[in-house]
């Protein structure tokens, strides 16, 4: 069985490509597994880092809230999608549960037509890091559609 | 944690009168230095064209034909200088040097002299000393302004901005010492005298107390039970999370709140199927103006109150039916605004999400948060009684901070983590370089200029001040801002028929405060709640804050305005 790594913020935006998603796994008979990245860096800019460890805590708890919706979403689509939680830098977090879970497929949102986090630039060298260093399929989905990048 | 034993709690509580009394005794009389001094006394007082107190300037008696003084003195905090003479000469002139200040010469006549001799004493009119621009007059104003600049753009950060400002005044005025005179500004014992020890140690405690409270879940429980309560009905949601993010913003921080407020207001918005900035974003909106209603809701404010002797009452007194109206016309507009919103809600949600939302929204440490309650209120009582007997907020804030300490027995060093010393470092520094501006006189020059404006109006003070300071601090950080302004509201305060009643101090509370929600820049809060919002997925644009934030800031601007003219009898 194959395997299926999605990593969602969990934002409205994203509903579209998590049910695209959803349908990929379900069409290919794949295991779905969301995952929810978190960062404080935001706070070092701000200066304030004295917060970091609260803030991780509430991420933490809030990326289980949002993965959780992304889950319930798969369950009514009739799929079965597994969560996990990193904290930390996106492309080593990712990385670590491309190996710990032997994934086969990454797939990963593209800035769409309403607003999104990340931008062209940022996908594409991310898009590359992940295919050189794990060797397996990348694949990009936008406002629910596969497109080329 | 385990429980207390009553003996405990009354060692505590003797540890806690033991404290109080220890301090009472430890508040320094004044005294005064013509009490301990002896001889031929001339005497006298210093001010500058604004009528402030000049301190620090040398004066000293000379006879003819020595170079040697006399006697020399050193005008004090209040302007008074003393001269002791072993005797009384033929001829004395007395000279008083300042730097920023032009020098003067009195030459005492025969008659002085007589009533010298006689009286022992002999006072000097008040003299008012003329300001001298120097070079040092405009390096300041650059550092100054450049401070500015690189907090405002980002380019560094405020801290490192502040301390790179409080470096440049000491290294020119080093160098003005030794090469140069005309580029010395003030010196490190001088820069010192203008950090305001009282902020950076109420400002310290209250991050301990913060630290402590924001570990035990109350803020994460009080959104459930507000969506609870809600049943459904976002608008209601809005309103009651508003309300509680004004509270808590007015007893803790208003950025303390916001990070605690946002990630489970986020949850609450997407199980409601609405956009859930639709919630954050009046939150923070209501937490940048429920924190003016006390000393210690706004980093300004505490900077205000300690700067102009505004106490926790006083605040209350006199901001908190302002603030009120402000937040009903700011919940108004906020219906208005998000309708559409608050038509999209879902059916509700499934089980397991809000078993997930009940388990992220619990109080996580109850014995931490009643321990926490009640030295909290203890605390606050310590606000409103201290000022009865004459002691400053940052008093019963650092007992409270310390019987936490001891009664909940952190880890020591989470708690030391948990107190931001760049903010500490950053008020110090930024101190050092409002010092500098005032000393080489730009602030007085400043103030003048806007007395020029406003007359002896007190009306249009109060506007120019809350409008101004207002917009104003929609794009400058509110810190250094206030900070800059306090000397100009002092001169305005002594100057303006009416300001005695230190109303200008509330406008600029007021204007500093509200002018935050103008732009997603505007404050700190605004930021930390722009972060944690793109880390799930739902960032808040420019565009989309000034939208709303941009009305509500002139909104609540002009009812703070009208408030105050109302309180103040300023009409």
């Amino acid at each position: 069985m194959k395997t299926i790594l999605y990593p969602t913020r969990g934002g409205q935006t994203s509903y579209l490509n998590q049910d695209a998603v959803i349908a990929l796994a379900k069409e290919g008979n794949a295991k779905l597994i969301f995952l929810y990245v978190s960062n404080v860096k935001f706070l070092e800019k701000l200066g304030y880092v004295s917060h970091a460890r609260v803030v991780e805590e509430e991420l933490e708890e809030m990326g289980e809230f949002l993965l959780a919706m992304a889950c319930e979403r798969a369950e009514n689509a009739g799929w079965k999608a597994e969560a996990v939680i990193r904290q930390g830098v996106f492309l080593e977090a990712v990385n670590e549960v491309i190996h710990e879970h032997q994934v086969d497929t990454f797939v990963i949102g593209a800035p769409g037509s309403t607003h999104a986090v990340t931008t062209t630039d940022f996908l594409q060298n991310l898009i590359r890091e992940i295919k050189e260093t794990n060797k397996i399929e990348v694949l990009v989905i936008q406002d629910g559609h596969l497109i080329d990048l | 944690m385990k429980h207390l034993s009553k003996r405990k709690i009354f060692t505590l509580v003797l540890f806690f009168i033991g404290l109080l009394s220890a301090l009472w005794f430890l508040i320094p009389r004044p005294t005064f230095a013509s009490e301990a001094e002896s001889g031929y006394l001339i005497t006298g007082h210093l001010f500058d064209p604004q009528g402030q107190p000049v301190v620090t300037a040398e004066i000293s008696a000379h006879i003819p034909d020595e170079e040697k003084a006399i006697a020399e003195a050193e005008s004090q905090e209040d302007g008074s200088w003393v001269l002791v003479l072993d005797y009384v000469p033929e001829e004395v002139s007395v000279h008083i040097q300042r730097h920023h200040f032009i020098d003067q010469v009195i030459e005492l006549d025969v008659v002085d002299l007589a009533n010298l001799k006689e009286m022992s004493i002999l006072r000097i009119e008040e003299l008012s000393l003329e300001r001298k621009v120097t070079a040092g007059f405009w390096i300041a104003t650059a550092i100054f302004i450049i401070v500015l600049l690189l907090i405002a753009f980002e380019i560094l950060h405020s801290t490192t901005a502040a301390l790179l400002g409080a470096s440049a005044v000491l290294l020119v005025s080093a160098l003005g010492t030794a090469f140069a005179p005309s580029l010395y500004i003030l010196n490190f014992e001088r820069a010192l005298t203008y950090i305001n020890w009282e902020v950076i140690f109420l400002v310290m405690a209250m991050m301990i107390v913060v630290a402590v409270i924001e570990e035990t879940g109350i803020f994460q429980w009080t959104a459930f039970q507000a969506y609870r309560l809600s049943r459904g009905r976002s608008w209601v949601l809005v309103l009651i999370l508003m309300g509680f993010t004004a509270v808590a913003s007015a007893l803790l921080d208003n950025f303390t709140t916001m990070l605690l407020m946002t990630p489970i207001s986020l949850q609450i918005g997407l199980a409601l199927g609405i956009n859930p900035l639709a919630l954050i974003i009046p939150e923070v909106l209501a937490s940048n103006v429920g924190g003016i209603s006390t000393l210690i809701g706004t980093p300004t404010n505490i900077l205000i109150g300690a700067s102009a002797g505004i106490g926790f009452n006083d605040f209350l007194i006199n901001q908190t039916v302002g603030v009120l109206v402000a937040l009903i016309a700011m919940g108004a507009y906020v219906i208005w605004h998000y309708r559409k919103e608050w038509a999209k809600v879902s059916g509700g949600i499934s089980e397991t999400l809000y078993k997930k939302l009940k388990e992220n929204g619990r109080i996580r440490d109850p014995d931490a948060l009643k321990k926490s309650g009640v030295v909290f209120m203890f605390t606050l009582l310590g606000f409103v009684l201290g000022e009865r007997i004459h002691v400053v907020p940052a008093v019963p804030a650092i007992i409270g901070a310390t019987v936490l300490l001891i009664w909940l027995k952190p880890d020591i060093h989470q708690m030391i983590k948990a107190v931001d010393w760049t903010t500490l470092v950053f008020f110090m520094t930024l101190f050092m370089v409002v010092g500098a501006v005032q000393e080489v006189g730009l602030i007085a020059l400043a103030a003048k200029a806007i007395s020029k404006i406003v007359g002896d109006n007190l009306g249009l003070s109060i506007f120019v001040i809350v409008i101004g300071v207002g917009s104003l601090s929609t794009v400058i950080a509110n810190i250094p801002l206030a900070a800059s302004m306090l000397p100009v509201v002092d001169f305005l305060s002594g100057s303006i028929p009416g300001a005695s009643s230190k109303v200008l101090y509330y406008a600029l509370s007021m204007g500093a405060a509200m002018g935050g929600n103008g732009f997603i820049i505007g404050g700190e809060a605004n930021l930390v709640t722009a972060g944690i919002t793109t880390q799930a997925g739902s960032p808040i644009s420019f565009k989309e804050f000034f939208k709303i934030g941009l009305p509500i800031t002139y909104i609540t601007l002009f009812i703070g305005y009208l408030w105050l003219m109302i309180r103040f009898g300023a009409f």
